[in-house]
């Protein structure tokens, strides 16, 4: 039946290692999405067309001056706020003056700093910011399997097998599992 | 009276320092007399902090505006209701709200387990107790509630407007509690470990507490996105702010601890991660209150000033630092009693699932704390706003939802083949045919798809597991299988409280997924009897808005301007929509009172954005914001799962 050895992982089960797989496709597939949000223009390319202006199109990727550290857009002081009406009011002149979405961002970038912009450039220092969590995630997971097969391999051959899949459905009682731990235990510590 | 409300304040102070120490040193000399003595500190302190609190409301209720702090957060021409709401409007009234609540809770455990844990409850009063003392000395020192001004003005300046809304009445004081409690669980983890009682004794003690403050943060949360929807005017409920960031990190450590202690519970594993939760949790919770409260990241949620920003720091990491080291130092005595018997079994899913939420806690911290550590290194100041959240911690939220389905279908110790098939495989099918009718109906959008994909597979896995169990359950008793459901239920209520709270979590993710990704939204100037129209990307249904009229009027505390619109639905009338425009008195802004239709399907949401000067062309923004409801809908059921997880059992009358 099993079993894995200190250098490599072996599953005693087909199952075992189809859902391992299975989370490992789900975390590289979910890694990808998250990539594929970061590009809405290409994301949203199935999604309905959005009827927002270009003016608050470009007020969702700026954040309003005026302290409220909200999306322009979205500015709750509006429409008094002054930073939410000039910002927008620079848009707009930049628009008609032909500029596209990127230079007058870049304007607003030059004229406020890093700040302005809605989340950080995917850039130098910035990109901790977005890689760490899934590099914590896909390294807590490496880990947790190794440790996992580890502490399984020590509690092979204990018994078991499908216990209370659903306390409702059957499976064993708790009383049940407690006497098997026992016994268990005491079975280990015998010489 | 402001002069005994502080005194009460100075008198807490010195009795929660007197409990903490009379516990400790009653216990290390052996003296039991001391220790009952600490008790009745603690009694003397739930006291001494409920008449602290009943002497604001008083001097709030009385309209004392030589106390600064009544001055500044209310007037004379506030309802009772907002009065009493304006005692934690600001930051001293907040953390006196704070102490009230902590305070009255030490009282309870104290009360509780008087006979029981004594080898542990010196120290529990000590941790108590100290923490008790650091929000009376913030109060003393730094935030006195009963501050005098030289003089006494004639009104007060009043309550923000912006928590002038019913929200204001559940949000602030369920997040505050649930902050507060999260002290419970962390004083018994740290007693345990000072006193080497690392057994299970512990946890079942703080189960009910570390539920009952879990689902106040959860609740405080739901209703600050509520309250951020109606109020704030910008169409959204979550813009992954500081403040709302800071409710949800301890709320999804303690998701985490809570179903780690299963494991502890059954297995006697994971006792250093279930303590380190708990410490991580509190620590957490010290940092949402201080973000919320000091004003050391700006926030549209944060009305509090920096004042106590170093305060809290210099508590935060004292707090870190002794709690880890304590964890350390005691971390040989913690070995787990059992192994895993497999890869695949409950447990090891408990732990991927402790790990994505844990991931998530960390992403959120991250984004949370990044313009700091970006101003400290590089010198650049940078904003971290939802797009980066939604691109980070949306991923790792859809999985661990995705692991919410298959987690309590794996049975303990090790699932086998039939298992596996016999939990999932209809499931499969299910979310597969959702995801083919979904696709037929006009959803395209990858992300979205297999997002609802997801929730539809969990809400299957959970449906037939209910089943399976009234079926069983009416074969046993032979009653109807909605009598069988029932008692399916009430006979194990942790288990099935925790089912449905995990549907309301489904209905949550259906109402998020739907509401980011389909939302859309007009601007537009209008004259009387001029419409506009908008179609929803989702339903594709048309609605059409008549802008009716203008009226203006002014009430005791405001003047307002109120649109009248006709709302029509694909050319069928439905009703009529105000969106206000209100100038407060003492406020210059004006504050923005949406008008919103909410149906399962999707909500129209009106702002009011302004009028020209003539008084007759109105500019409007209208959103389509889809399956919101389902959001409010999910969090009730939440709340309604944790109370059916929490209801004691019926005593056996019979068996005893």
């Amino acid at each position: 039946m099993n079993i894995r050895s200190s250098n490599h992982i072996k599953y005693s089960n087909p199952w075992e290692w189809l859902l391992a797989m299975r989370l490992a496709v789900i975390l590289i597939g979910l890694g990808l999405s998250s990539l594929a949000l970061d590009q809405p223009r290409l994301a949203s390319a199935q999604e309905p067309p959005k009827k927002t202006t270009v003016v608050d199109d470009i007020g969702m990727k700026l954040v309003c001056q005026c302290g409220c550290n909200a999306i322009l857009t979205n500015c709750p002081e509006q429409p008094n706020c002054q930073s939410w009406a000039s910002m927008r009011s620079t848009i707009k002149t930049q628009l008609d003056q032909g500029k596209t979405s990127d230079q007058i961002i870049a304007l607003f970038v030059e004229k406020y700093g890093e700040k302005v912009l809605v989340e950080p450039p995917k850039a130098g220092l910035n990109l901790v910011a977005y890689i760490a969590p899934f590099a914590g995630l896909i390294g807590g997971g490496m880990l947790l399997v190794v440790l996992l097969s580890r502490w399984a391999s020590r509690g092979k051959g204990k018994g078991g097998g499908d216990a209370d899949a659903g306390d409702s459905t059957g499976g064993s009682s708790p009383i049940e599992q407690e006497y098997r731990r026992r016994l268990e235990k005491e079975l280990k510590e015998m010489p | 009276m402001a002069e005994f409300g502080y005194f009460t304040l100075l008198l807490g102070l010195a009795t929660s320092l007197y409990a903490a120490a009379v516990a400790v040193i009653g216990k290390k000399k052996g003296y039991p007399e001391l220790i009952a003595s600490s008790r009745n500190a603690v009694y003397a302190v739930a006291a001494l902090v409920t008449i602290s609190s009943l002497v604001l409301a008083y001097l709030f209720l009385t309209r004392d505006f030589q106390v600064a702090y009544v001055a500044s957060y209310s007037s004379r021409d506030m309802s009772l209701v907002y009065t009493l709401v304006a005692f934690y409007g600001g930051q001293a009234g907040s953390m006196l709200l704070w102490a009230l609540i902590l305070g009255i809770s030490c009282g309870i455990v104290v009360a509780q387990n008087k006979d029981r844990h004594r080898e542990l409850m010196p120290y529990i009063i000590m941790v108590l107790m100290l923490v008790q003392a650091f929000f009376y000395l913030a109060m003393v020192t730094v935030t006195n509630p009963f501050e005098k001004l030289g003089f006494t003005p004639a009104d007060g300046k009043g309550l923000n407007p912006l928590l002038l809304n019913p929200g204001m009445i559940i949000h602030p004081p369920a997040q505050l509690a649930g902050y507060a409690g999260f002290t419970i669980p962390f004083a018994f983890a740290l007693a345990a470990l000072i006193t080497r009682r690392l057994n299970d004794e512990w946890l079942r003690s703080i189960r009910t507490w570390t539920l009952i403050f879990w689902v106040l943060l959860g609740i405080g949360n739901l209703a600050g996105a509520q309250w951020a929807y109606v109020e704030l005017g910008w169409g959204g409920y979550w813009a992954w702010d500081p403040v709302e960031n800071s409710g949800l990190m301890p709320w999804l450590t303690a998701t985490a601890f809570l179903h780690s202690v299963m494991i502890q519970k059954r297995r006697g594993m994971l006792k250093i991660w279930n303590i380190l939760l708990v410490i991580l949790t509190f620590n957490l919770a010290i940092f949402g209150t201080m973000v919320t409260r000091s004003g050391i990241i700006s926030s549209v949620h944060s009305f509090g000033d920096t004042s106590l920003g170093p305060f809290f720091l210099g508590f935060l990491a004292i707090s870190v630092i002794l709690s880890t080291y304590l964890l350390y130092w005691r971390s040989p005595n913690l070995k787990s009693d059992d192994e895993i018997d497999s890869l695949l079994s409950r447990e090891s899913t408990f732990l991927i699932n402790n790990l994505i939420l844990v991931a998530a806690t960390f992403a959120t911290f991250l984004g949370t704390i990044f313009p700091m550590i970006t101003e400290a290194v590089r010198g650049v100041k940078i904003t971290v706003g939802p797009p980066f959240f939604d691109q980070v911690n949306g991923p790792i939220f859809l999985l661990l939802v995705l692991l919410m389905g298959i987690c309590p279908l794996i049975g303990w110790r090790r699932a086998s083949k039939s298992n596996l098939i016999r939990n999932f495989l209809y499931p499969f099918f299910a979310s597969m045919a959702l995801t083919v009718a979904l696709f037929i109906a006009g959803i395209r959008a990858a992300f979205s798809l297999f997002g609802f994909a997801v929730c539809g597979f969990v809400l299957a896995t959970i449906i037939l597991e209910l089943y399976r169990g009234a079926r069983a359950k009416r074969r046993t008793s032979g009653h109807d299988y909605f009598s069988s459901f029932f008692g399916l239920i009430a006979g194990n209520r942790p288990r099935y409280g925790g089912y449905i709270v995990h549907v309301g979590i489904i209905l949550m993710a259906i109402g998020v997924i739907g509401s980011r990704a389909y939302t859309t939204s007009v601007e537009q100037s209008l004259a009387p009897q001029e419409t506009l129209t908008i179609q929803s990307p989702m339903t594709s249904k048309v609605y059409t808005l008549k802008y009716e009229n203008l009226s203006q009027f002014r009430t005791e505390s405001r003047d307002v301007v109120a649109a009248t619109m006709s709302l029509y639905n694909e050319g069928q009338f439905v009703g009529q929509l105000t969106p206000e425009k209100a100038v407060y008195k003492n406020y210059d802004n004006p504050t923005t009172e949406v008008a919103i239709r909410s149906t399962l399907l999707e909500d129209v949401y009106i702002i009011l954005i302004g009028v020209d000067q003539a008084g007759q062309v109105a500019g409007f923004k209208v959103v389509i914001n889809p399956l919101v409801a389902w959001l409010w809908l999910g969090s009730l059921m939440l709340i309604g799962g944790t109370v059916v997880a929490m209801w004691p059992e019926k005593r056996r009358r019979q068996s005893s």
